[in-house]
């Protein structure tokens, strides 16, 4: 029998229907958990246990009256520090951040909300959300459950660690370049990037999306079809569509997908990643899927151009900031942005530029397949205490090849985990989808998490 | 068509440097019409042409080869050899 805190939002929310469960026992579970595992974690920000009790007997009733709020009315809920929760400063992982109460719900916030869940706690991240890592100058390092001196991933770091933990199912994370999906693979979960607008967020940028971060695919799923509820504040938004969300069935006989092994830049993928990748594919492939490889499409100059930008990008705001807080900045990133001082307008806008010939390479390389699956990651989790598997702040991008190209591209990707390495640390398949087909991409990792083989019992962090 | 890709290896185990190239090559999946090595002392010339690979994936090759411990491309001082 699983520990409460281990429950999916679809059980809960069923044993919250059936009368079973009650929110108030599931979330002081929660909470024993988190109080239990957090000394060593360090993956939440404005832990608020008195809120959350308060929220959990008020969900309570409604489910003792039958009526309620919505789809995950009494389910535990982590969000990421860098979305807005109304009287909660926003830190951004950075101590030089002003730490001024937020002034309103950002849009994931609001529909977590809205449709009863109970926030515990805001998770941790990087500053500035620009490494794919648990380090932060504002947070206490954030660890990798699954081993505690490796690394969770990042920048959604504390929402990786924390599903993997097992603080309460549902989570959500944010990601430009791999940041749902990069901790969701080093920890073992499930990370949806959903297609670019799918879930409103506040405020928007090229790339950026919002996505869940939980232990299985119909817990995403649940999760999505309550953060893709329209906010007028989003103007990069796709129209409101009424998707199936729950609906995760699919014959996969016929399907044409893509085996993507090299990128094109960045690390080599490792020999386990690779091995376990591919044995992924030939699950797909007994099922019926015709698997065909994919060669390598993106280039150098996509990824350096990009890093010019988003250099550029992050000068623009810490060149503001007094010499006394850039100083608070951490080292990593202050070095990191600082290299665009004085870059032209021409290396800004050629960086710039690359955003749109990345899209073209994967839309390209996606036209003749139904889906494309690749490693998430190049390697393995690595060094709890490093800024990215290569630790070098002036090569600050070889890992996120595999996930960037469809942040700029903007279709739904999804990270499941497909394995172990020899020493026990997860291993992340990604699956891309075409464009705006989120509940595909769903479907396959569905059929995925169903085909693969029994995964390892989710680890325990006792203080 | 062929690119031919040039490069000076400074290292003392050269078995392994041909072993990671061969590695590189069998999962670009390209096709490769030569491949010489040259040994001279602690540093190793190392020639290969591969044929009828895309852009992408020739960059790709440069790329991997780049990041074997020790290997530094050869500067072109003409034009890229084709045949």
């Amino acid at each position: 029998m699983s520990e409460l805190a281990d429950f999916s939002a679809v059980d809960l929310v069923e044993a919250y229907r059936s009368k079973k469960l009650s929110p108030i026992e599931v979330t002081e579970a929660v909470i024993t958990r988190i109080e239990a595992s957090e000394p060593k974690l360090n993956a939440l920000w404005a832990y608020d246990p008195v809120e959350a009790r308060k929220a959990a007997r008020a969900s309570e009733e409604r489910w003792a009256k039958g009526e309620p709020l919505g789809a995950i009315d009494g389910v535990p809920v982590t969000i990421k520090e860098n979305i807005a929760t109304k009287g909660t400063a926003v830190p951004l992982g950075c101590a030089a951040v002003s730490l001024t109460p937020a002034t309103a719900d950002a849009p994931p916030a609001a529909r977590t909300r809205e449709a009863g869940g109970i926030l515990l706690a805001k998770t941790t991240m990087p500053d500035y959300g620009m490494l794919s890592s648990g380090l932060s100058s504002f947070h206490k390092l954030a660890r990798n459950p699954w081993d505690l001196s490796a690394n969770p991933g990042g920048s959604s770091a504390g929402a990786g660690a924390a599903a993997a933990a097992g603080y309460g199912p549902l989570h959500i994370g944010t990601d430009i370049g791999g940041s749902v999906r990069l901790p969701a693979g080093w920890c073992g979960v499930v990370g949806l990037k959903p297609s670019a607008g799918r879930v409103p967020i506040n405020p928007p940028f090229i790339g950026r999306v919002a996505g869940p971060m939980t232990r299985t695919v119909a817990d995403t799923a649940l999760y999505m079809s309550v953060l893709s509820k329209p906010d007028a504040r989003d103007t990069m938004a796709l129209p409101y569509a009424d998707i199936p969300w729950l609906d995760l069935d699919r014959d996969l006989k016929g399907l044409k997908i893509g085996l993507w092994l090299d990128a094109g830049f960045g690390q080599s993928v490792t020999e386990e990643t690779e091995q376990a990748v591919k044995r992924a594919a030939r699950l797909f492939a007994d099922a019926g899927a015709i698997i065909e490889p994919v060669g390598p499409f993106l280039t150098r100059d996509m990824i350096d151009g990009l890093d010019r930008f988003w250099r550029a990008r992050g000068w623009e705001d810490v060149s503001r900031l007094s010499p006394e807080k850039q100083a608070q900045i951490l080292p990593y990133i202050f070095d990191w942005i600082k290299t665009a001082e004085n870059f032209s307008g021409r290396e800004v806008y050629t960086g710039f530029a690359q955003i749109e010939a990345m899209r073209n390479a994967l839309h390209t390389a996606l036209a003749g397949y139904d889906f494309i699956l690749s490693p998430t990651a190049p390697t393995a989790s690595y060094p709890a205490e490093w800024a990215s598997p290569v630790n070098d702040p002036q090569k600050p991008f070889e890992h996120i090849a595999f996930t960037v190209a469809v942040n700029m591209g903007g279709q739904p990707a999804i990270s499941i985990n497909c394995g172990y390495t020899a020493n026990g640390l997860p291993i992340g398949l990604q699956i891309i989808g075409q464009s705006f087909d989120d509940i595909g991409a769903l479907r396959l990792a569905r059929a995925f998490e169903a085909m693969r083989p029994e995964q390892r019992p989710w680890p325990k962090v006792a203080a | 068509m062929s690119d031919t890709m040039r490069y000076t290896v400074e290292s003392g185990d050269l078995e392994n440097i041909v072993s990671r190239l061969l590695d590189i090559v069998r999962r670009l999946g390209v096709t490769v019409s030569k491949l010489a090595v040259e040994v001279d002392g602690g540093k190793a010339n190392l020639e290969i042409a591969v044929a009828s690979a895309s852009h992408a994936v020739t960059n790709t090759l440069r790329e991997r080869i780049g990041q074997i411990e020790g290997a530094r491309p050869v500067p072109e001082t003409g034009k890229r050899a084709a045949s």
